[in-house]
């Protein structure tokens, strides 16, 4: 048995589906790994390019197949997207996003994969910015910690590497 | 010890590239060479001009100017980043400093330079008030910044600011002054002559010289430049060499100008008055005016114009050694002092509402600069009537200022860089 997923205030659900056959497009989404389905608005929808390119060129049928993506990173990636189109108040998406990021590295490293692949570029510009504050500052053996890099760089090369790029630290 | 949620799940080297690019672009050089001491690959990806520089300058740079179109587009992105960072620092306003040798009837050196982001070049506008009688400033460009093929900068003088637009640069090569900008440090740079033709034993390559030139400064000048030094030795390149050396002699060498950074452009909420600013004066000329704050709680400022005129260029105007305001309501004496004066605006402004709350938020006590000697003003110091006046800030942050000598206000207005960009 599918399991139709709507995305929104669970309160609202009755009077959603009421709307359902008013001016507002509606769109299927389903992953192709686990089968889930997402009904989302075309407007939140098209914040992916690729989602977008299909809806342009017309070749997007009520049911729209996504691979590569599972199911839980659909799910959030949709909320995401849905409170992006929704506020324009640049303070409370910054909150938002900081709270919805809060996801363990597994989690994180799904969100980015399907993100790109799904073209959206302000979630993955938020996705990668989270990483990349995790390396900001640091030394390069705690960034191989933090990033799981194998030291492969003899002290020499490190030294002269330092060296040549040394224009970048005058800041 | 890393907390768990601080390393990531698998590998950084197992990430897609494009994602990969993307989590780098947002380090800043120094992070980044950092990073290319984590592994052999990673260095590599440093060291070369690999996708991470064009990465990096598009996070940067890409909303801000073309980034494939700096030296025609024949530079490496490592070598652009790093000019446009340099660059950067001159993005903003600027105000000549110390007195100028260069002035003559039909030049003045710009007071007051904007330096803009074009698509593939930097240009120095020299900013001036309409003479429209309207609040419009007018940016005209005389200094542009741009790369040759080689990533080397090249900069020219437009002295009389024909050129509008960066193609037309080879048109009027006659009349182009190449020019060093030498930023030192963020807030000052120096502007000076380069008398690169003169050094003839210094080209090793006729070609390698043409090369640097094609595309950067348009097709006449250089293929002039291409001319003389693929025939130094023939008639026509010692033609154009006498040609160049007697325009030199009839036009004196240009003297090196120091301009100095307007840091604090605009208003703050504790620092409302700072910044530049525009309003008609009683010349009726639209006059720009810089007001800074000092370290002691006091505010200056100071009209800013291109004028030959000594003790004018950067005139002071008012003082304030106490920047504390007095809220409204006022007194009936401050409201009548304020009632009674008329406004100094454009005539088209005035039914526009630009101060929509016409009602004065708080006034400000201040003092007529007296730095020169006028005749009139030699019991200046006695007669405050003579010297006190007021400034009035209206409801949506602007404000005005006048004199208890005479019954004007002068309303102003900010000036952003965005301003509008008529030109005369």
């Amino acid at each position: 048995m599918k399991k139709l997923k709507f995305i929104g205030n669970p309160l609202l659900q009755s009077r959603e589906k009421i709307n359902m056959s008013s001016d507002k497009k509606w769109l299927t989404l389903k992953t192709t790994e686990d089968n889930e389905e997402f009904v989302v608005e075309e407007s939140v929808a098209i914040m992916s390019n690729v989602i977008k390119n299909m809806v342009e060129d017309g070749c997007a049928s009520s049911v729209i197949p996504v691979p590569r993506v599972k199911g839980n990173a659909m799910g959030k990636i949709i909320e995401f997207c849905k409170k992006h189109t929704e506020e324009s108040d640049e303070k409370v998406l910054k909150e938002f996003d900081a709270e919805f990021l809060n996801l363990g590295p597994d989690a994180l490293y799904d969100l980015m994969v399907s993100a790109n692949f799904l073209e959206i570029k302000v979630l993955l510009d938020s996705v990668t910015t989270k990483v990349a504050d995790m390396i900001k500052g640091k030394s390069s053996e705690e960034i191989r910690n933090i990033l799981k890099i194998e030291n492969d760089l003899s002290a020499e090369e490190i030294e002269e590497s330092r060296r040549e790029n040394c224009w970048t630290r005058q800041e | 010890m890393n907390p768990p949620n601080d390393t990531v799940s698998i590998p950084f080297s197992d990430f897609p590239e494009d994602v990969q690019l993307s989590i780098l672009s947002f380090l800043t050089p120094s992070e980044i060479t950092a990073f290319s001491c984590t592994s052999k690959r990673f260095n590599s990806l440093l060291n070369t001009d690999s996708k991470l520089w064009f990465f990096l300058c598009d996070r940067k740079f890409g909303s801000k100017t073309q980034i494939n179109k700096w030296g025609s587009g024949k530079i490496s992105y490592k070598r652009l980043f790093k000019v446009l960072s340099e660059l950067e620092n001159l993005i903003g306003f600027w105000r000549r400093s110390g007195p100028s040798k260069n002035d003559d009837d039909d030049f003045v050196t710009p007071r007051l330079l904007c330096f803009d982001w074009g698509p593939c070049y930097v240009i120095g506008s020299r900013v001036s008030g309409s003479k429209s009688g309207g609040y419009d400033v007018v940016k005209v460009p005389c200094l542009w910044v741009c790369l040759d093929s080689e990533g080397e900068r090249l900069s020219f003088l437009d002295l009389n600011c024909k050129v509008r637009v960066f193609d037309d640069l080879g048109c009027v090569e006659d009349e182009l002054i190449r020019v060093g900008v030498n930023l030192t440090g963020r807030f000052h740079f120096v502007v000076e002559e380069n008398v690169c033709f003169d050094k003839v034993g210094v080209v090793e390559d006729t070609m390698s010289v043409r090369d640097k030139m094609i595309g950067s400064v348009g097709n006449q000048l250089m293929a002039d430049m291409y001319q003389y030094f693929a025939n130094r030795t023939s008639p026509a390149g010692e033609r154009w060499l006498r040609r160049q050396k007697r325009k030199e002699k009839e036009r004196k060498k240009w003297e090196r100008e120091h301009y100095v950074k307007i840091v604090n452009c605009s208003p703050t909420p504790s620092r409302p008055l700072q910044g530049l600013w525009k309003g008609i004066c009683d010349d009726m000329k639209l006059g720009l005016y810089l007001v800074a704050y000092d370290e002691i709680g006091g505010i200056a400022c100071r009209r800013i114009e291109d004028s030959s005129k000594p003790f004018s260029g950067f005139f002071p105007m008012f003082w304030t050694s106490n920047a504390t305001f007095i809220e409204s309501p006022l007194s009936p004496e401050e409201q009548y002092i304020y009632d009674s004066r008329t406004h100094i605006r454009p005539p088209e402004a005035s039914s526009d509402h630009i101060h929509g709350d016409e009602a004065v938020s708080r006034i400000l006590y201040i003092k007529l600069s007296c730095d020169l000697v006028i005749p009139d003003f030699a019991d200046a110091y006695v007669n405050t009537q003579q010297v006190e006046g007021r400034i009035w800030q209206y409801g949506n942050g602007t404000f005005g200022f006048g004199f208890l000598r005479d019954g004007h206000i002068v309303d102003l207005k900010p000036i952003t860089r965005n301003d509008n960009n008529i030109e005369t």
